[in-house]
């Protein structure tokens, strides 16, 4: 259902990354690891239109964006890759100024026209999936980071969306609330939700998803099964990344 | 003192043309800051750019010079405008000069994050301004617009030299019939001073309803 080829990025002289092929089937996991600088969190910033690729198209569903369009047509593209896919983003970035319930509502009610009423229903129903209909009238400031990112995935998760994309979620969090966040996000993994997620998490990955991607350097070192890449890493670079994320992790 | 009491409705009449032209003025400036901090933010090189040289010439020119060039000066070109229309154009745009100002420094100390995130929910850019970004910098820009507002509401008293019977020309005239002159003073100062205090309590109770989520 998504289809990504010949992608390239650069920032100026810097190359982000290049020639990305990725295809992702409904109801996968895919997990992109790698070393920070490598280029996964902004290639997925580009399957939701919040970076603009330099070369390549992505599709998605019927949404389909081509660096050679025109921009009236790339805008369009995506416009609607946005309707279709959900971001759940490092920093939370949940709107301080709205209750939890707002949060999640407000796009519903202005994008889709929502009512008030169905959006609330929604938005409850949404909060109670991720345990947190008893701060449905909390402001963000008063929620914990795992509180708030979780709010951050139900106010995703009610536009309906095709494909999540999560953005290293639990990197700002502290190590006592990741398993809140991750426990969320395995519970969407087994309900069928097709996720590409960022992380340093090595036990989601491991865990949940279908397919690891290691990238390095602006491009696709290796990918395959959670057993593949752990047990039997093929590139020396990927065991090097390895090696230093458990080297941390034991000296934690 | 007792002069100030017998004519205290003639100086009430005046306090009302100083409130009408501050509360009118302040609004058009409000309209007019909104729309030049939105085109030096997101319009193109040409609109910026002249949103710019609006906002250098208004903040680098007296305000009496432009009370003149609009009373005084326009005639010239066949626009005869009354006194008050003149205050209050006059005013309006250099209020609106000052608080775009005001305005587009609490729309960038927005995070960039937030307009992120209202993006890719699928808002559209007018959208994610309405909903997101303007209700965090009106935030941001109430305290800085309060001593705005305030600061005009003691500036109205510039536009009594194009005969505009407002406060202070209300007490001049006075003054002039009954050759005594500290009194009205005094009178229209303390007049000014709780207008001052009035619309700073208002702006307080505002900002405190704006802080409730933080």
């Amino acid at each position: 259902m998504i289809e990504v080829n010949n992608l390239g990025k650069s920032f100026g002289d810097l190359v982000v990354f290049r020639d990305i092929h990725l295809h992702i089937q409904s109801r996968e996991i895919v997990v992109l690891v790698g070393p920070s600088g490598s280029g996964k969190s902004t290639l997925l910033r580009c399957l939701n239109g919040l970076e603009v690729p330099d070369t390549g198209s992505i599709r998605i569903g019927d949404a389909s964006w081509d660096a050679s369009q025109n921009a009236a047509s790339k805008k369009q593209a995506i416009q609607q890759i946005r309707l279709l896919t959900g971001m759940v983003f490092q920093s939370f970035n949940l709107f301080p100024h709205m209750t939890a319930l707002e949060n999640v509502t407000m796009a519903p009610m202005i994008v889709k026209k929502m009512s008030q009423t169905q959006a609330a229903e929604l938005g409850e129903s949404l909060l109670a999936k991720v345990g947190l209909s008893q701060k449905k009238n909390e402001y963000p400031s008063r929620l914990s980071g795992g509180q708030q990112q979780r709010v951050a995935i139900a106010r995703a998760l009610a536009m309906q969306p095709e494909l999540m994309l999560f953005d290293e979620p639990t990197s700002a969090l502290d190590p006592e609330l990741t398993g809140e966040v991750l426990a969320v996000m395995k519970q969407l993994a087994a309900e069928g939700t097709t996720m590409v997620v960022v992380t340093h998490e090595m036990k989601f990955a491991r865990e949940a998803a279908n397919r690891v991607i290691f990238m390095s350097d602006g491009k696709i070192q290796e990918e395959g099964t959670p057993e593949q890449f752990f047990d039997q890493t093929k590139t020396e670079r990927a065991r090097r990344f390895l090696r230093q994320i458990e080297g941390d992790a034991a000296t934690e | 003192m007792e002069l100030v009491f017998q004519n205290f409705e003639f100086l009430l009449t005046g306090a009302y043309y100083t409130l009408l032209i501050t509360v009118v003025s302040m609004f058009f400036g409000l309209i007019i800051g909104m729309i030049v901090a939105i085109a030096r933010l997101k319009g193109n090189w040409l609109i910026s750019n002249l949103a710019k040289v609006y906002v250098s010439i208004i903040r680098g020119t007296p305000i009496l010079v432009q009370i003149f060039i609009i009373y005084f000066g326009l005639p010239d070109f066949g626009i005869t405008l009354g006194p008050l229309t003149a205050a209050f154009i006059a005013l309006s745009v250099n209020i609106g000069a000052y608080l775009s100002e005001t305005f587009r420094g609490a729309i960038l100390s927005v995070p960039k994050g937030q307009t992120e995130a209202a993006q890719s929910l699928g808002l559209t850019p007018w959208q994610t301004m309405r909903q997101v970004v303007l209700p965090q910098a009106a935030r941001v820009a109430i305290p800085p617009m309060g001593n705005t507002f305030v600061g005009i509401l003691k500036e109205t008293s510039l536009v009594s030299v194009v005969t505009v019977t407002e406060l202070l020309r209300s007490a001049q005239l006075l003054i002039a019939q009954y050759y005594v002159a500290m009194p009205f003073y005094i009178a229209i100062a303390i007049m000014y001073w709780v207008m001052s205090t009035f619309f700073t309590y208002i702006l307080g109770r505002i900002e405190a309803r704006l802080s409730k989520a933080y």
